[in-house]
């Protein structure tokens, strides 16, 4: 016969503290970023910032990358803060050149770097024209209705594609440089 | 006396310790928190079905494509204005690989129109590119301000192997470039519509010339075929194609 098990010697507390950390750390838990390899444009980039899938309210004082490390936010320098010349009741108007009329849903000044328009090291075909820490305003335009990207082919031997599931995103990211008031770049996050 | 097993004793022991009504406690504060982190991108009082009756979503591809390994396509995209739109509109060289499920992997650039909102009408360019598992990422460039009237650009979008880098670029400008961590098997370039009430590039007077449409295969640039290589599936939309990389596209409901 097995005897029961007594573990009545265990702190209950501790048992308990351990569950509950569980639970909040399971909870924030997301999918970790995809790193995405081997740019070491990227890794040098973004070492050591915070990994968002949307554009955060703040930017952290580590800085944020976003979209697997697309997009790279610092906060402003001293340097840049002195050069923003743009309100940003004058940057949401200049967005909505494509944001048009959809709500916005926040607006943030930080400084901005589209890591795929940097230098590659050793890349000796044409360069694009960097983004590169671009004092700028995010402003974030909510959809009520979300743009789908889909994926589709056309499987062999067959005159039929076949289209996968749509990604649905509702926000649209629009950024403007607080300096010039020029567009950017925009892009979609969920 | 029967003997009691592992799990009839842990039982036992989680009933005697009160752990049990515990455990379902925090069981469940974890379902509720999780769902509410993985909820929290979606705004709220946002429905997904707020697409208005007469754009139901449906997929719809008018274009050709080129079956087979390769590295690159590229294409001269002459536009002319749409006249209505639902949700939203693309038009665009590709490469992709379909064997990675659920979103499959691609790369490509080119026009882009709407924003995905009735009252907002924007002509843009864009590019967008997935991870084998993950994205996609859509990047918009810029606003084509002739409102796809009449403009023309060579959109190209290929595989460097000598820095594994995919390259993106209009009118041989490098706009961006990214390491994806697949290969292409199949190129693509289509006028893309999600609902049968969007308009297909151009009208039945004005149609939307796709020219020298080529694809990167063994170090080389290549006609694709249009004739044997053609999809239409939008029900307002038409094609004619050549079996020198040149098709036309048109939606036969406006001029």
């Amino acid at each position: 016969m097995r005897r029961p098990i007594h573990l009545t010697h265990i702190p209950i507390g501790i048992v308990l503290l351990f569950l509950v950390i569980l639970v909040v750390v399971g909870a924030k838990d997301s999918p970790p970023p995809f790193h995405r390899g081997q740019d070491p444009r990227i890794a040098a980039f973004t070492s050591g910032m915070t990994f968002f899938s949307d554009v955060p309210a703040t930017v952290p004082a580590n800085g944020a990358a976003l979209l697997d490390g697309s997009f790279a936010l610092r906060p402003l320098t001293s340097t840049q803060a002195a050069q923003v010349g743009l309100t940003k009741d004058q940057a949401i108007a200049a967005a909505k050149s494509i944001g048009g009329q959809l709500p916005v849903a926040q607006s943030l000044l930080a400084s901005f770097t589209a890591i795929g328009t940097l230098p590659f090291p050793g890349d000796q075909g044409p360069v694009a024209k960097p983004i590169e820490n671009v004092p700028a305003w995010i402003i974030t335009f909510t959809r009520t209705t979300p743009v789908m990207h889909v994926g589709r082919f056309m499987p062999k031997g067959t005159p039929t594609p076949v289209s996968s599931p749509p990604a649905q995103y509702y926000h649209l990211n629009v950024v403007i440089n607080a300096e010039t008031g020029k567009f950017v770049l925009g892009f979609d996050t969920p | 006396m029967k003997s009691r097993s592992f799990f009839e004793d842990s039982l036992h022991f989680l009933l005697e310790q009160r752990l049990l009504l515990i455990f379902v406690l925090l069981g469940g504060a974890f379902i509720v928190a999780r769902g509410q982190a993985l909820s929290s991108s979606v705004p709220a009082g946002v429905s997904t079905a707020q697409v208005p009756d007469s754009c139901p979503v449906r997929i719809n591809f008018d274009g050709a494509w080129e079956q087979g390994l390769g590295w690159g396509a590229s294409a001269i995209i002459g536009g002319y204005q749409p006249g209505m739109w639902c949700s939203d509109d693309s038009i665009w060289s590709m490469i992709t690989n379909p064997n990675y499920p659920p979103t499959q992997a691609y790369a490509q650039i080119g026009y882009s129109r709407g924003v995905s909102d009735p009252y907002t009408t924007v002509n843009s360019y864009f590019l967008e590119y997935t991870y084998t598992t993950g994205g996609p990422t859509r990047i918009y460039l810029g606003i084509d301000t002739s409102n796809w009237g009449g403009s023309s650009d060579t959109f190209v979008v290929y595989y460097d192997s000598s820095t594994h880098l995919t390259k993106f670029l209009i009118d041989n400008n490098l706009q961006y470039s990214v390491q994806l961590d697949w290969s292409a098997t199949q190129m693509q370039w289509f006028n893309e519509t999600h609902s049968s009430n969007d308009q297909v590039l151009g009208g039945y007077n004005h149609h939307t010339v796709l020219a020298n449409v080529q694809y990167l295969r063994n170090g080389a640039w290549h006609q694709i075929n249009a004739q044997t290589d053609q999809n239409n599936d939008n029900p307002n939309g038409s094609i004619s194609p050549t079996p020198s990389g040149k098709f036309w596209i048109w939606d036969k409901r406006v001029p």
